[in-house]
């Protein structure tokens, strides 16, 4: 069959950087799948994007819909014909409702009895007229965080779109959203480029708009923006500072890009390293340079949007707004430390935490009255002092001119000014690191008293929201209290604490309330959601994951050893038998209904009976032993050994034996085993792979 | 063309924006943090009447003063705001071309249009759109409403929101706003700095917040009464008073957490009212500007 390439361009105002790549492969995703439902399908696709533009290409979409044939159920045929054997209402009714004549249908055997069944047929259409109408209904499918509406339509997307350039089979493909009519027209970038150009195919435009001053293929900025950093770093002696997150924004935020290196006063090295860094970086989105030794150089690299000969202009204008910028973070600097960190704490009264969990200095109060109980159940008492000084200081900074400019720096400026101020490194780094990790992927506190000091601080966020009922549901969640939970997780994990979370609640929730069992146990509930995203994240799989949790995660550092034990031995042939042979034990145990009593071993009559029962008396003490270790790899290794004694019982004795007796020693030898496979996951949610 | 003085600047703008039709307005005589603040922005912005307007907004934002020492930060600075209502398909182009205006050539330098979308709790209003930053300089805020007075907007307006000091240093290339030539042979510094000076202190140090409060209050309950009899138009210069009497409060350090939520709560209860009221009023002079719609 003929095939096509289909090309749509969606001409934009300047769309947000963060939105961008998501944007174009939501709008790819839904050609791919509305053409699949009109069961046309679709080869490789290419996908592009610049601020002003989202660009899908799907090639190999065949230029026919395939004939269909589809059999249509009407009425038994005890409804559809009298007695007589004339029709009844009910047979017309469903013919006029198809428009097929009744001499046309016949009488079909289904699974359900006999039936009145047509059989249509519809041609196949063109494919160019049905994207007429699966393009605009996949623009429609595009989310955004936020959208807008902008002309009298009222459609909404994140900025205006201004043209669609839509051609399939070289054609343009007719259709209108908004205000906008779809054409063969594109535009070039906004100062070096032509704004009225025309393109048939993903090649061409790729072309002309390379022609016109715009790179349309991210990966070709990226790689010239990574050329242009390297080239400029080694030009003035430097190491880039790498950073992935900046790199992505920057090929989302430029058509044309190329770097450019200005440089500061080095007097300005007079300011600690992170201030400028992220002057540089949140502000004005400029790449950083050290020397060998790690030291910030005087220099910034920018990306600029413009290929120009004439870069020393733009240039200077980079660098009299940073030299203002890092003017004002000096001013700060100085500023700020006019005062001690420790006595900002009355202002933290005006500097609101919640509206219900009332401010900073309140907040600070709770800490401080968690801290010392925390640093015991995370075994270490020994930091109690240092961090009851930590918790006094860690919110001051939120005073502070510094982080009222630099919002993202918070904490890290307390830390700053702590070492300033000649307090202990264990106490400035709990500081500075407290509100570390900022996401999943990023490092946790390096010290143990900044993790406690951020556990602490997010287990009084998590619990005090929860408290006024704050819950994390849906989409809402805007106090992010699932990346606090996440942190707190995450800080257990990477510390590799020993720590009971419901303890920990408990704690927390006696701050805010006299009663907490209800809000524990919805607590209990998000905890294990956030422990299955983070295991998730770390490739965890499913049935691994139901199976360790399954026994609990009070101690999620035990969790997660159970649930990466599990993912290791589900490759193994033993074990999987052995989780098979569990759901059967567990079967006939919940048939037996109740019983009791202690297993009689001198009963147990059949040779492959009490080879079982030795065996399991034998690996009993290893199992345990191993579980104490939290080893559960041999805890689960011991026991797929028993797989040979479990399928010869099996095979060999009757559990629901005629003698009651016997049959109550038998089911509580299963039990005993239950109980013993049990002690790392309910192993009988194992799926085998394949 | 393209005058490298304060003045020139402004004049250009006018210049380019009374050939794109606009109204030029002059600058509201009621104290105000931002030029979308002026009723020829807030009240204009509602309803369906078409409407363009430009003028200078002097803002005054008493937390951001300095006492005149910082270059680049200012109590009062000085915007050129322009609605264009509704807003034209080429709007950005518009914008653009205003820049030309100035004597930029944009081809040799680095202009970027980065999210930025902008919100008023006082005012009950936000937008979409962008910072315009040049080699690096925000210049200009430009923003699609989407929202005022609690009321949503239909038609859409574009606003342009020029800072003309960061302008004025960008084509004077000055390192100090002080140091920008305003015109007739005078510097910003000799018009302007005794003020900032001035009123940094009296923002930072010697306003009364005894009287304040009771301004606020005054000026609040004139501002309903005033509703309650139809005069929507005072009541809004009264619902700015308050705005601007809560950020020298704010600026005094006088506010605590929970003023601060319920002050901004009230102003914004008065600006909804207000835009309510406008909104009506306009209805019940058949709203003038409308024209016959030629849909219909």
């Amino acid at each position: 069959m003929e095939k096509a390439e289909l090309l749509v361009e969606l001409g934009a105002e300047e769309i947000p950087a963060s939105v961008l790549e998501s944007a174009a492969n939501q709008f790819a995703d839904a050609l791919v799948s509305l053409l699949g439902e009109q069961r046309l399908s679709s080869g490789q696709r290419t996908v592009w994007y610049t601020p002003r533009r989202l660009v899908v290409g799907i090639h190999d979409i065949p230029t026919r819909q395939e004939d269909l044939s589809e059999t249509i159920t009407g009425p038994p045929k005890s409804v559809a014909f009298g007695p007589d054997g004339n029709p009844t209402k009910a047979a017309l009714a469903f013919a006029q409702k198809l428009g097929v004549p009744l001499s046309r249908m016949k009488i079909s055997q289904t699974p359900k009895g006999e039936y009145l069944t047509c059989v249509r047929r519809l041609g196949g259409q063109r494919t160019a007229q049905l994207l007429q109408e699966l393009v605009p209904a996949a623009i429609a499918r595009i989310k955004f965080p936020k959208t807008m509406y902008w002309s009298r339509d009222r459609f909404r997307f994140a900025r205006p779109l201004r043209w669609i350039l839509a051609i399939y089979r070289n054609r343009v493909l007719k259709f209108r959203i908004g205000d906008i009519v779809s054409s063969r027209f594109t535009a070039g970038h906004r100062f070096i480029g032509r704004p009225r150009l025309t393109a048939t195919s993903l090649d061409s435009l790729r072309e002309v708009l390379r022609a016109n001053g715009v790179l349309v293929d991210p990966a070709e900025r990226l790689k010239v923006i990574v050329d242009g950093l390297s080239r400029e770093a080694a030009k003035s002696g430097g190491r880039l500072v790498t950073d992935e997150e900046l790199l992505k924004t920057v090929v989302n935020l430029n058509e044309c890009p190329a770097v450019i290196c200005g440089s500061f006063d080095p007097q300005f090295l007079d300011l600690p390293q992170e201030i400028l860094i992220t002057v540089m970086r949140e502000h004005q989105k400029y790449f950083s340079l050290v020397d060998q030794e790690g030291k910030l150089l005087p220099f910034f690299l920018a990306v600029i949007n413009v290929d120009t000969e004439r870069r020393e202009e733009i240039r200077k204008g980079h660098e009299r707004v940073l030299k203002a910028r890092l003017a004002d973070a000096a001013f700060f600097w100085r500023m700020d430390r006019k005062s001690k960190l420790e006595e900002r704490m009355e202002s933290l009264r005006n500097v609101l935490f919640q509206e219900k969990l009332g401010s900073y200095y309140d907040k600070t109060q709770r800490l401080l009255e968690l801290l010392p109980a925390v640093a015991k159940m995370a075994d270490s008492p020994e930091l109690a002092n240092d961090l009851q000084a930590a918790g006094r200081l860690c919110k001051c900074d939120l005073v502070t001119e510094m982080v009222r400019e630099f919002t993202d720096l918070q904490g890290v400026v307390g830390g700053l000014y702590g070492r300033a101020e000649g307090y202990p490194e264990s106490v400035w780094r709990a500081v500075y690191e407290h509100y570390q990790p900022k996401s999943t992927n990023s490092p946790s506190p390096g010290t143990r008293a900044g993790a406690l000091l951020a556990l602490t601080d997010r287990l009084d966020t998590v619990c005090g929201c929860f408290s006024i009922g704050l819950i994390p549901t849906g989409s809402g969640d805007p106090l992010a209290v699932r990346r606090q939970g996440n942190g707190i997780l995450k800080i257990i994990l990477d510390q590799r604490m020993r720590v009971s979370l419901r303890r920990l609640m408990d704690l927390s929730l006696k701050t805010y309330m006299t009663d907490w069992d209800d809000i524990a146990l919805e607590l209990h509930k998000f905890f294990e959601g956030r422990l299955r995203f983070l295991l998730e994240e770390m490739g965890y799989s499913y049935d691994c994951m139901n199976a360790g949790l399954s026994a609990g995660f009070d101690d999620p550092l035990d969790a997660v050893e159970r649930v990466r034990a599990l993912q290791d031995m589900r490759k193994a042939d033993d074990f999987v038998a052995l989780a098979s042979s569990f759901k059967r034990i567990q079967n006939i145990l919940n048939q037996a209904g109740s019983f009791d009593g202690e297993l009689n071993a001198s009963i147990l009559s059949e040779s492959a009976e009490r080879a079982l029962w030795e065996n399991y008396l034998r690996i009993l003490p290893e199992v345990q032993s191993a579980v104490r270790q939290h080893d559960y790899v041999r805890a689960l290794r011991v026991m797929a050994s028993m797989r040979q004694s479990v399928d010869r019982f099996f095979n060999e004795v009757l559990v629901m034996a005629e003698d009651q007796a016997m049959k109550r020693n038998r089911l509580l030898l299963l039990r005993e085993l239950a109980r013993l496979f049990s002690a790392v996951g309910d192993i009988s949610e194992i799926v085998r792979e394949g | 063309m393209g005058s490298k003085d304060f003045q020139g600047i402004i004049l250009a703008l006018q210049q380019f924006w009374n050939r794109q039709g606009c109204v030029l307005q002059q600058p509201y005589d009621v104290e105000v943090g931002a030029g979308t603040m002026a009723p020829e922005t807030f009240l204009r912005v509602l309803g369906p009447e078409p409407y363009r307007v430009a003028y200078v907004m002097p803002s005054r934002r008493p937390a951001d003063g300095r006492y005149g020492d910082n270059p680049n930060r200012l109590y009062k600075h000085h915007q050129y705001q322009v609605i264009l209502k509704p807003a034209p398909a080429d709007v950005q182009d518009l914008y653009l071309e205003s820049l030309g205006a100035l004597g930029i050539n944009l081809a040799d330098h680095d202009l970027r249009f980065e999210e930025d979308n902008w919100e008023s709790p006082t005012l009950g209003a936000w937008g979409i759109g962008w910072q315009v930053l040049l080699d690096g300089l925000e210049i200009t805020q430009f923003t699609y409403f989407q929202q005022a007075g609690g009321l949503d907007l239909y038609p859409v307006s574009s606003e342009i929101t020029y800072g003309l000091e960061r302008i004025g240093t960008f084509i004077a290339q000055v390192n100090s706003i002080y140091d920008l030539p305003w015109g007739g042979n005078v510097s910003y510094r000799e018009v302007r700095h005794r003020e900032e000076f001035e009123f940094s202190k009296y923002n930072f140090e010697a306003a009364d917040v005894e009287m304040l409060f009771k301004l606020f209050n005054l000026f609040e309950a004139e501002c309903k009464r005033l509703l309650k009899m139809e005069l929507v138009l005072p009541a809004y210069d009264y619902c700015l008073r308050c705005s601007h009497t809560f950020n020298l409060l704010d600026s005094r350090g006088a506010i605590s957490v929970t003023e601060r939520v319920g002050m901004i709560g009230r102003v914004r209860q008065l600006a909804c009212q207000v835009a309510r009221g406008y909104v009506a009023s306009r209805e019940m002079q058949g709203f003038p500007l409308q024209g016959p719609s030629p849909s219909q």
